[in-house]
């Protein structure tokens, strides 16, 4: 007799089974299987009677706290939330508002909840317009930030928590202003009446960014105007400027564009979204939300909006967090969180490029990125170029069998090798950092057979190239020969690859290490081809990607883009 | 949008009230229930509720965001409740006055000896079976929360189950 006999269970389905099947978890084709099976199973059936009761348990009514309880949490989370705040600062506000201020500065005009007039701190030179204060109605107190108050007993349904106060008492001349409900559908070419609280006029039907990446509605190539909603209601969409600086919107999310002069205003009421801005130092870029703007200068950052606050998270460069309370500087890697009444909060350290990969993998591409055509290089013979199958232009490669070459070393041509061939490329960085390298291989074949060692084949296939910056140390380039993870091999196909250093696993970005804003030579020599009249083994290379972004990976459609 | 776990914890680290306050409303009834269904004692139950949100309130940074903060209020609470039920007067008292809460009328008596059965196993099984039914844990997130590894969390589940049902259908004790 086994266990289970003997404990009376059947051994076929397990009781854990038996009750995510009572609680509805168990996948249906398994519920269905487990049905079959307790008809014809006495032990299942009784094992179903008695855990029905256990199953019950779940059903009954969650337990709430007592008041005393409840009270005491709410005292305690009160009082943390005043030790965390940061001292109130409303003379920021009165800062803002001097006409000496910035040399830019805009009003924004939010929908309902909020005010806005944000000033850069950055830039101070010249003089800024008054900011705006708007509210479309008295704002009643939240209910845990006010002074504290007698013990209300906690309700069974909490009301959903009103907005918070402006720290600021409004102005009395703007009229209301509509609720910001995003546009349930966003007209595509004609501009909405503006609110009447708009500070200065907007010249109408100024194009601010054209459609990159299409989603719902929205096409490749369609305008956007200045003040025209964009609402993104499924997957991503990707709007670029003329500057070429690519707003990507995740689903759900609303923004409305407003240019002033060379200045750009993206301004969200709801959802996410993550930039990649050039922006020229004459010319500012700033997302504004409810609970504050975001200034940049050349950078790669996220912003979250829901009604609590605001979430910045930066990936590269810096950003200025501000709203009415105070500003923060968010460096790369950092997040930050804002809300309408606290000063922006201490960033903290995150993964940023994590946080932004629904955007990376939607095609935002990395601001400074840099797309070289191999074929466009400064040739050295017997280095060359051509057209082959699925190249981006012409590819070169190294028309030469190395192994009769004088600095072959049985496996390679040495660093002080001259014959090999090269091709050399001038490039103009435009910032100082750390730069990474890639380059889109294609390698006809393994080489495996054409080296011996004491009679046995050489792992060494012609797969690779050098690759150094003004003259300086030379890094294996390619070398690449599977991803264990995708299967995907590193041979007879067109792959993105840099760092020589993994053959096996993930192909990455060559690291170039820290390099000065400027010009550079980068020059890629022939490392291992090997190239005859009946043999086609030397590596292929068509385009280079020069990068400051570390986890960038670039796609063909980035660079075609 | 509703603003993740996460985002929100980053507020309530600038000092956020209303952040603070969105946690606690969106987990107050679980962790209560939890601490519950693990003491089996209202007043066990509240201390551990009230510590579990004053120790994350005041140690707000050490949660580490990577989007699990329920596994992580659990792991307070769970601790906590162990903490309480090892003093053996509390667990006690428990025993005297153990008593269904909120269970409707009509279902009394059934769940009645369901619960009871249930505050009759050990707590290390217990609290599989209360993360696993109330809450809906998987059983490798349940692993998390008691530090145990998703085979042993699932095994003890088997355990705490087949005890259960022998409770239920003799009426013995498990």
């Amino acid at each position: 007799m086994t266990w289970e006999e003997k404990s009376g269970m059947c051994g076929q389905w397990g009781q854990e089974q038996i009750l995510d099947h009572l609680q509805g978890r168990l996948p249906a084709a398994e519920s269905d299987r487990f049905r079959a099976h307790a008809a014809s199973c006495s032990d299942c059936r009784a094992s179903i009677e008695e855990l029905t009761l256990v199953a019950g348990l779940a059903t009954a009514a969650p337990v709430r706290p007592g008041r005393e309880a409840e009270a005491a949490v709410l005292a305690v989370l009160r009082r943390e939330a005043a030790r965390r705040k940061p001292p109130t600062r409303r003379r920021l506000r009165r800062v803002a508002g001097t006409p000496d201020s910035a040399a830019w500065a805009w009003v924004l005009v939010g929908a309902a909840v909020f005010m806005v007039a944000l000033v850069s701190a950055i830039v101070s030179s010249a003089p800024a317009p008054k900011p705006a204060v708007v509210r479309s109605e008295p704002t009643p107190p939240p209910p845990v930030e006010d002074p504290p108050r007698p013990q209300a007993p906690p309700s069974v349904t909490p009301p959903k928590p009103p907005p918070e106060p402006f720290l600021v008492p409004p102005k009395p001349e703007p009229p209301p202003v509509e609720p910001p409900k995003p546009l349930p559908t966003p007209p595509p070419v004609e501009p909405p009446p503006k609110p009447p609280t708009i500070a200065e006029p907007k010249p109408a039907a100024v194009e601010i960014a054209r459609v990159v990446r299409a989603s719902g509605r929205y096409a490749i190539g369609d305008k956007i105007l200045a003040g025209d909603p964009v609402q993104c209601s499924t997957g991503v969409l990707i709007l670029e400027t003329a500057d070429k600086s690519q707003v990507a919107l995740k689903a759900g999310t609303t923004v409305t564009g407003e240019a002033q002069g060379d200045h750009l205003t993206f301004r969200i009421t709801d959802g996410e979204l993550a930039c990649s801005v050039k922006t020229r130092p004459e010319r500012r870029f700033v997302v504004a939300a409810a609970h504050g703007s975001v200034t940049v200068k050349g950078t790669i950052f996220g912003v979250r909006v829901a009604s609590l606050g605001a979430v910045v998270t930066v990936a590269k460069g810096r950003v200025e967090a501000r709203n009415d309370v105070g500003a923060q500087e968010v460096g790369s890697g950092e997040r930050c969180s804002m809300s309408r009444s606290t000063s922006p909060g201490r960033p903290e350290a995150v993964n940023a490029d994590k946080l932004l990969t629904w955007a990376y993998d939607a095609g935002l591409p990395s601001p400074g990125t840099m797309w070289i055509l191999a074929g466009s290089g400064d040739l050295q013979a017997p280095m060359t170029r051509a057209r082959i199958a699925g190249s981006i232009g012409e590819a070169i490669h190294a028309a030469v069998d190395s192994r009769t070459l004088p600095g072959w070393n049985g496996r390679f041509l040495a660093s002080n090798a001259k014959e090999g061939g090269w091709a050399t490329f001038t490039v103009d960085l435009p910032e100082a950092g750390t730069w990474h390298l890639w380059g889109r291989f294609f390698n006809p074949g393994s080489g495996s057979q054409l080296w011996k060692q004491d009679g046995e084949p050489k792992d060494n296939d012609p797969n690779s190239f050098f690759v150094s910056v003004d003259g300086g140390k030379e890094f294996v380039f390619g070398n690449h020969k599977l991803d264990p993870e995708t299967k995907a091999s590193g041979y007879r196909r067109w792959y993105w690859g840099g760092d020589g250093t993994i053959e096996v696993g993930r192909p990455g970005a060559l690291p170039l290490g820290t390099l000065s804003k400027g010009r550079h030579t980068i020059r890629i020599r022939n490392r291992d081809a090997v190239e005859t009249s009946s043999l086609h083994l030397a590596p292929r290379l068509d385009v280079l990607c020069l990068t400051p972004d570390r986890d960038y990976r670039p796609r063909d459609e980035d660079f075609r883009k | 949008m509703e603003q993740s776990d996460d985002d929100l914890v980053a507020l309530a680290r600038t000092g956020s009230a209303s952040a603070m306050e969105t946690l606690y409303r969106r987990y107050r009834d679980r962790i209560m229930t939890f601490a519950f269904r693990m003491t089996g004692d209202r007043a066990l139950a509240e201390d551990v509720f009230q510590n579990t949100f004053v120790y994350f309130y005041e140690h707000l940074e050490k949660y580490d965001a990577q989007g699990k903060l329920a596994a992580y209020l659990f792991r307070i609470a769970r601790s906590l409740a162990l903490d309480g039920l090892k003093d053996g007067r509390r667990d006690r008292q428990a025993m005297a006055r153990r008593e269904p809460v909120e269970a409707a009328a009509e279902e009394a008596i059934p769940i009645d000896k369901a619960q009871k059965a249930l505050q009759e196993l050990a707590p290390q099984l217990r609290e599989i079976v209360t993360l696993r039914l109330f809450d809906g844990l998987d059983y490798g997130r349940i692993g998390e929360v008691v530090g145990i590894s998703e085979a042993t969390a699932r095994s003890r589940m088997r355990y705490a189950l087949e005890a259960l049902r022998e409770a239920l259908k003799t009426g013995r004790q498990p």
